[in-house]
């Protein structure tokens, strides 16, 4: 294969990836890895770098509009990056020292975590007229989003466990090269019980943050190859924004089925390729 | 400089970044693929990438030399840099929109997380 097909057969992967992804709410950069690590046979570390890439540019977009539409919480998304960013930093260092076997099969089990974690139920709890954390009071985290109804207070809840489940978010970023949004959902939603709409727009702030510090890393040890991260950043940004536009039209609940099936089997094939099984 | 107004800045920067760096990338692929035709791609096997982007103006001037035609592809990596800096540039933003609303708690966080990606990318 030549350069230029190699490059547009990439792109066109990478714009299914990132529709998928914004389709079911995984993001592109988990799913775009183990495509090229199964389908190209490219290099897992090569891989996640440009799919850290693509985090990034996806994620900035994203959080951008929610920015603007004052539902995202800068004061806890930057207190919460500050567990995030270090766990990066430490999972990205990681990264350039464990064999590319054991990288793909930590992927696919964390992989298999992130569809697990995405089926679970996201049933809004009720904000009762509990009281906030008082840590949290005191870095001034309770915030109000904009509802229909006008603008709703809400309280933050155990700021330690959700501080240190970011922690875990950051490495596994920096470790894979993922967006890890699905965990830092969890720490948000699950455990500092902070509304989801605060909570997803919040995560796309941070997911970009948090990307950031890994990727430096990456750059430096020249994970980054420019004709992998071209055609994988375009097309993963440029299906992550169809995938938003299509979302109100598609029917989102058989697709979520089809490609959660389908994700769950390309995270086995990780695992079992990072075990020494081919199939 | 209230809240909204950190926002809104922070918002229109993120957006204009985005689109300014995909721009600069699809621009350096075309370009690098127009020069490559026929040459096979080699990312199939783990290796250090060549150091010819561990400065940004040499990445500059590499990426527009004309003898260099193998490292047309910096011009991606302008792209690339540009479009990391983003978050960087983020972060960097929200110090001062709490620094400018004297909030020191705040300004010292987003000082501490924009140590950490300094740190990451200059260490």
């Amino acid at each position: 294969m030549t350069d230029p097909l190699f490059a547009i057969s990439i792109a066109v992967v990478a714009l299914f990836a990132g529709l998928i992804g914004s389709l079911i709410g995984l993001g592109g950069g988990v799913i775009i890895t183990p495509l090229l690590v199964l389908g190209f046979g490219i290099d897992i570390r090569y891989a996640m770098g440009a799919a850290l890439v693509s985090v990034i540019a996806t994620s900035s977009g994203a959080a951008a509009a929610y920015l603007r539409d004052g539902i995202s919480n800068m004061r806890i998304g930057l207190s919460l990056c500050v567990a995030t960013t270090i766990g990066a930093v430490g999972g990205a260092m990681a990264a350039t020292v464990l064999p590319q076997n054991t990288l793909s099969i930590i992927f696919g089990v964390a992989l298999l975590a992130t569809v697990a974690l995405s089926l679970g139920s996201k049933k809004p709890k009720a904000q009762s007229e509990d009281k906030s954390d008082p840590l949290a009071v005191k870095l001034n985290l309770p915030g109000s989003f904009p509802t229909p109804q006008g603008m709703q207070k809400y309280t933050v809840h155990r700021f330690i466990p959700g501080f240190l489940m970011m922690g875990v978010a950051g490495i596994l970023s920096g470790l894979l090269g993922i967006g890890s949004g699905a965990f830092k959902v969890v720490a948000m939603d699950q455990i500092m019980r902070i509304p989801f709409k605060v909570t997803t727009a919040t995560s796309n702030f941070m997911i970009g943050v948090t990307a950031a510090a890994s990727v430096g890393i990456y750059l430096k040890r020249g994970y980054l190859d420019p004709a992998l991260v071209a055609p994988v950043s375009l097309g993963v940004l440029v299906g992550a924004f169809l995938g938003a536009r299509l979302l109100s039209v598609a029917p989102v609940r058989i697709l979520k089925t089809i490609f959660l099936v389908m994700v769950s089997l390309i995270a086995v094939q990780m695992i079992l390729r990072g075990s020494g099984v081919s199939l | 400089m209230t809240d909204e107004k950190i926002q809104s800045l922070l918002a229109r920067v993120m957006v204009g970044g985005v689109i300014i760096s995909g721009i600069i990338i699809l621009g350096g692929l075309t370009w690098y693929l127009a020069t490559h035709i026929g040459v096979p791609p080699g990312d199939h096997v783990f290796s250090g990438e060549p150091k010819f982007f561990e400065t940004f103006g040499g990445m500059i001037r590499r990426a527009f030399s004309w003898h260099e035609i193998g490292e047309r592809r910096s011009i991606i990596m302008v792209g690339i840099v540009l479009l990391l800096l983003n978050p960087i540039v983020r972060v960097g933003l929200a110090a001062a929109g709490f620094f400018a609303q004297r909030d020191w708690q705040y300004c010292a966080i987003s000082a501490l997380v924009f140590a950490v990606l300094v740190f990451s990318f200059f260490a």
